[in-house]
């Protein structure tokens, strides 16, 4: 059992509670007629037992416990989701040239970096093939935004 | 005869040129996805989903189901020449598969697995014309009360294979079912857990869910790891072997082949656990089980036509009862909801050409597969020399667009990275996504039944014991829920390999 295990079970435990007393509010009704929380509620009870029970296996088995130690490159991990996230923002807003010749870039010269030149190339290649397969191809009516087009 | 004939307008349909066209997209991508690490059918299936909404349900379903087989004979490939599962279900072909390409004999690990994917499918095929329609007329029978008894089997087999531990299995399994519940009360239309966003009034939407747990999730993994990869530098000769080779080979196939589809019928079990299983067979019954993992010819053999077996097997919970096995054939199951199409026991009935279209579209796509497959190895080789830096651009950019153009609307993307950060989380912490993913795929079809039961039984739950086919499932939950106590050992632990 690991440590991660004891902040795991302790934030579902959290979490089932919190299921059960919002579908509390909504109505559990009865066993023979089951209401809108009904379905919810039971489902979060066994949940936050499972929950409950990891928790004190983790402490009941805490001598065996396995060390991970692999290194994370977290840095790269939150740069890339906020790539994500600000492409799911500006998307609407630039349109999709702009936005996606903008992510590609990111990604390529923060994260990976790689030479300026090779990354325009790549950016502008792979945005208008992509434009093609899902704009042109498939008609995906990706935004236009800024552009026009 | 009504069977044959069936299957005849079955090949009718299959064999239209549009849809060998698309049996040929289908067979193709899939190899591709396949043999590409981070993008696995599942979220691929989802990917394609929105593009899918203009074509006849015939013709989209040929081709999401071509991703499905089409990926394990990708993925094995990749377990041969680097040592690296595409997919979960070659986990085994690794040990024996990449030993022998280090002693020169790619070539022939390739034809077996090629050949023996083959075999396996044609026969798989068979038994499933034969097999489906039987057990949809059996299902017919069944109530809203069997029904929820069925699918809490399927998830208690899904947990009980979990590999890792089967609390958290559980736990995964009630997620699953929470956040099913997100949206509109099937009953009477109440919203709930939606905090007020009108997007979610439908529920998280299943692709993007599915694109962020399978797709941006193994991305984040791999980028925060950064493995390097040495893809097999040699030759690949020798496809043809000696006719002794054959002779080792042919029994495994079989044997193989037997095991997949037998489990793989069984709603829950999916095609990871089967080719363990076919693997440790093999090794069991040899005369020289210490040469295992230096290169024998059977532990290819087996398991490579065990999970090709296997998805066809799982194909017969999803056709006839409208049960999904793992996450691939859930994607399947959301699919022929998506196009307004019922699965359970009266798909078959209602949506004929469907059901034969697609069987028979399997046969045409495993030929395809076999053709085509071993002429392509050089290009997906290629494939894998490009830098992982602009294969994962590429593959995020198509989850972003993806789940974009499901309905146009940013928060189905945002869904999806947040499933994506979240499904990260969950791997690194050992929680299985599997029992999630199913769990959440079967919640809403799970509620109704278990409400309309109650009903039914005026509020007590012994009308799931007493309900005599009801009953039986139950049991097998129920044993499938102490098994693990009084065993202690599962199938499948320790044969966990850190990917």
């Amino acid at each position: 059992m690991e440590i991660s295990d004891r902040w795991s079970s302790s934030f579902w435990l959290l979490f089932s509670i919190l299921i059960c007393i919002e579908s509390y509010r909504l109505d559990i009704g009865s066993f023979h007629a089951p209401g809108t929380g009904f379905f919810p509620f039971w489902v979060g009870m066994v949940f936050g037992i499972l929950s409950l029970l990891l928790l004190v296996l983790t402490f009941v088995r805490a001598g065996k416990r396995v060390g991970i130690s692999e290194k994370v490159r977290w840095k790269s991990i939150i740069l890339v989701l906020a790539s994500l996230f600000i492409y799911a923002v500006v998307l609407e807003k630039l349109g999709f040239l702009v936005s996606t010749l903008l992510f590609i870039g990111a990604l390529l010269i923060i994260i990976e970096r790689k030479k300026w030149l090779i990354v325009v190339i790549i950016a502008i290649l792979s945005t208008l093939a992509f434009y093609i397969v899902f704009q042109v191809w498939l008609q995906s009516n990706l935004p236009k935004g800024l552009l026009g087009f | 005869m009504e069977t044959v004939n069936s299957l005849f307008t079955g090949f009718a349909t299959a064999l239209q040129p549009t849809n060998i066209l698309y049996c040929f997209f289908g067979t193709f991508i899939g190899t591709f996805v396949g043999v590409l690490p981070g993008l696995g059918p599942a979220a691929t299936i989802a990917l394609l989903l929105p593009t899918t909404y203009h074509l006849n349900p015939v013709s989209s379903m040929i081709m999401l189901a071509g991703i499905c087989y089409g990926c394990m004979y990708g993925s094995s490939t990749t377990s041969i020449l680097l040592n690296m599962p595409g997919e979960p279900a070659s986990v085994m072909t690794c040990l024996d598969g990449y030993q022998m390409a280090r002693k020169g004999k790619a070539g022939f690990a390739l034809s077996v697995s090629a050949i023996g994917s083959f075999v396996a499918g044609t026969i798989t095929l068979i038994a499933l014309v034969f097999m489906a329609p039987a057990l949809a007329k059996f299902a017919l029978k069944f109530g809203p009360t069997e029904y929820f008894a069925l699918m809490v089997m399927s998830l208690s087999i899904v947990t009980y294979l979990a590999r890792i531990s089967m609390v958290k299995g559980l736990m995964m399994a009630c997620l699953g079912l929470v956040l099913g519940t997100i949206g509109m009360d099937p009953v009477n239309a109440t919203p709930r857990f939606t905090f007020g966003i009108k997007e979610l009034y439908d529920g998280l939407t299943l692709p993007a869910v599915m694109m962020g747990l399978f797709g941006i999730s193994e991305v984040i993994e791999n980028v925060g790891a950064l493995i390097k990869q040495e893809v097999y530098g040699g030759e690949i000769k020798g496809f043809l072997g000696t006719r002794e080779d054959w002779k080792r080979a042919s029994k495994p196939i079989g044997r193989g082949t037997l095991i997949g589809f037998f489990m793989g019928i069984f709603p829950g079990v999916g095609s990871i656990v089967p080719t363990i299983i076919s693997y440790v067979v093999e090794k069991k019954i040899s005369k020289h089980p210490e040469r295992f993992g230096t290169g024998e010819i059977e532990g290819v053999a087996a398991p490579e036509a065990c999970n090709n077996a296997a998805v066809g097997g799982t194909f017969i919970p999803l056709l006839s009862l409208g049960i999904p096995s793992n996450p691939m054939t859930a994607m399947l199951l959301a699919a022929l909801m998506i196009f307004g199409l019922h699965p359970g026991p009266l798909l078959i009935k209602e949506s004929p050409n469907l059901f034969w279209g697609v069987i028979a579209s399997m046969y045409v796509g495993n030929v395809m597969l076999l053709i085509l497959n071993l002429p392509l190895i050089p290009l997906w080789v290629k494939v894998l020399k490009i830098p992982y830096s602009y294969l994962y651009t590429g593959i995020l950019l198509f989850c972003l667009i993806g789940a974009y153009s499901i309905n146009n609307s940013i928060i189905d993307v945002m869904v999806m990275i947040f499933a994506g950060f979240f499904g990260y989380l969950l791997r690194k912490s050992n929680y299985e996504l599997a029992p999630l993913i199913l769990a959440y795929v079967l919640g809403p079809i799970m509620e109704p039944a278990f409400r309309r039961s109650l009903i039914i039984s005026k509020g007590s739950f012994a009308i799931f014991f007493t309900h005599p086919i009801s009953a039986i499932f139950m049991a097998v939950a129920f044993f499938m829920f102490i098994l693990p106590l009084v065993t202690r050992r599962r199938i499948g632990v320790g044969l966990q390999q850190d990917e």
